[in-house]
């Protein structure tokens, strides 16, 4: 399964003390599209991407989107952040 | 969290602009204030003109002061497309204007986004999906009917969180009416509710017993299922000068179990002023200071 397209919304929270730097939907094999991914900054000052999420009882959040293989879970990473690095920086 | 309507219908112009101001952060949800065209085949009155500019100068002093903007769909007392220059420099979540949306709101929609180029610092979707800024946890429902049915377009509702305590803004449900309206604000569990109630100016034309009969019990639901110690009931249930008579049953329940229901001028603690609905009045001259 190939990533065909990434699309990228610039959000910068990080002047109201935010660490998301940017939304992100992600289209596999021109047939799926996934919205709601986010760029954000680690504490140590790089940027990782936060898959779709749902916040449940008790105030937790947990993915709704797994990828199931390695491979897959690298190329959304990569792609995402090639993406958001053309765009943003 | 402290949350002021700003504009609304008890107020007396079509709005549900409100400010929130969390910790983390200030949120104008709505930044868009209108009048009805015609109402008993009357346009708006001087009266509700000024009122509306009154209005419209409070929600931008507040854009000024929020850091994110929030629409929920892109009906014009929802925002206001001649004075996009109050998104400048600010974080702006969207309904998502492709999908989930009639063709007339997504016209809107694209329109909204061409005159927004270069204006705000980030632009986003927020359907269905969750933030987090500074302890303040934002979640957005998934697009849902405004009203019984998609007819009129989908609305986004949205849930803020801080520090145990949570406020949520409904937009255009005129009910709530669907499970998939009233499941948000259930699981969501809010202190504080702002919810656009029934349309009982409507009844019998474009809102129908059923309807209201079953907001009643929906709201009835949140009542007793929910924290919620004060519902907002307002917008399109607050364009008729008799709402109360038609939601009594609630009434009676809430002061059953020690709520508060009341309209958003009642919330800023001031006398409700529903100007649409006596427009006829205004026009004989009636209640004109």
């Amino acid at each position: 399964m190939k990533v065909t397209r990434v699309v990228i919304y610039p959000f910068d929270t990080s002047s109201l003390g935010g660490q998301v730097k940017a939304m992100a939907d992600v289209e596999l094999e021109k047939e799926l599209l996934i919205k709601g991914f986010k760029v954000v900054t680690s504490r140590k000052g790089g940027v990782f991407v936060s898959y779709p999420s749902k916040k449940v009882q008790g105030g937790r959040y947990v993915d709704v989107v797994i990828p199931l293989s390695k491979e897959l879970k690298d190329q959304i990473r990569e792609e995402i952040l090639m993406a958001y690095r053309e765009r943003v920086e | 969290m402290r949350v002021v309507p700003l504009a609304a219908d008890s107020m007396g112009t079509r709005s549900m602009a409100t400010l929130v101001e969390t910790r983390g952060g200030v949120f104008l949800i709505d930044p868009g204030v209108d009048l009805g065209p015609k109402r008993y085949g009357l346009p708006p009155h001087p009266v509700e003109e000024e009122r509306r500019t009154l209005h419209w100068q409070r929600i931008k002093e507040a854009a000024h002061k929020a850091q994110v903007l929030i629409v929920t769909h892109y009906h014009h007392d929802h925002f206001n497309p001649r004075e996009v220059d109050i998104f400048r420099g600010k974080l702006v979540i969207l309904k998502d204007p492709e999908s989930r949306i009639n063709r007339n709101q997504a016209k809107r929609a694209r329109k909204l986004l061409r005159d927004l180029e270069g204006i705000p610092r980030g632009i986003t979707v927020g359907d269905d999906r969750n933030l987090e800024i500074e302890g303040v946890s934002l979640v957005f429902s998934p697009a849902v009917p405004h009203g019984a049915s998609g007819r009129l377009g989908y609305v986004i509702q949205v849930a803020f969180s801080e520090g145990g305590e949570t406020f949520i803004f409904t937009s255009d449900v005129q009910g709530p009416l669907l499970p998939s309206q009233q499941e948000f604000i259930l699981n969501m569990d809010p202190d504080l509710l702002y919810c656009d109630g029934p349309m009982t100016y409507m009844l019998g034309v474009r809102y129908s017993k059923d309807n209201l009969e079953v907001a009643l019990r929906n709201l009835i639901q949140i009542l007793e299922s929910t924290r919620a110690s004060w519902v907002i009931l307002d917008h399109h249930l607050t364009r008729d000068l008799h709402y109360r008579r038609a939601i009594d049953p609630l009434l009676e329940r809430a002061q059953a179990l020690g709520k508060t229901v009341g309209n958003a001028a009642q919330y800023r603690g001031e006398a409700e002023d529903l100007l649409e609905a006596k427009r006829r009045d205004l026009y004989k001259g009636v209640g004109v200071q």
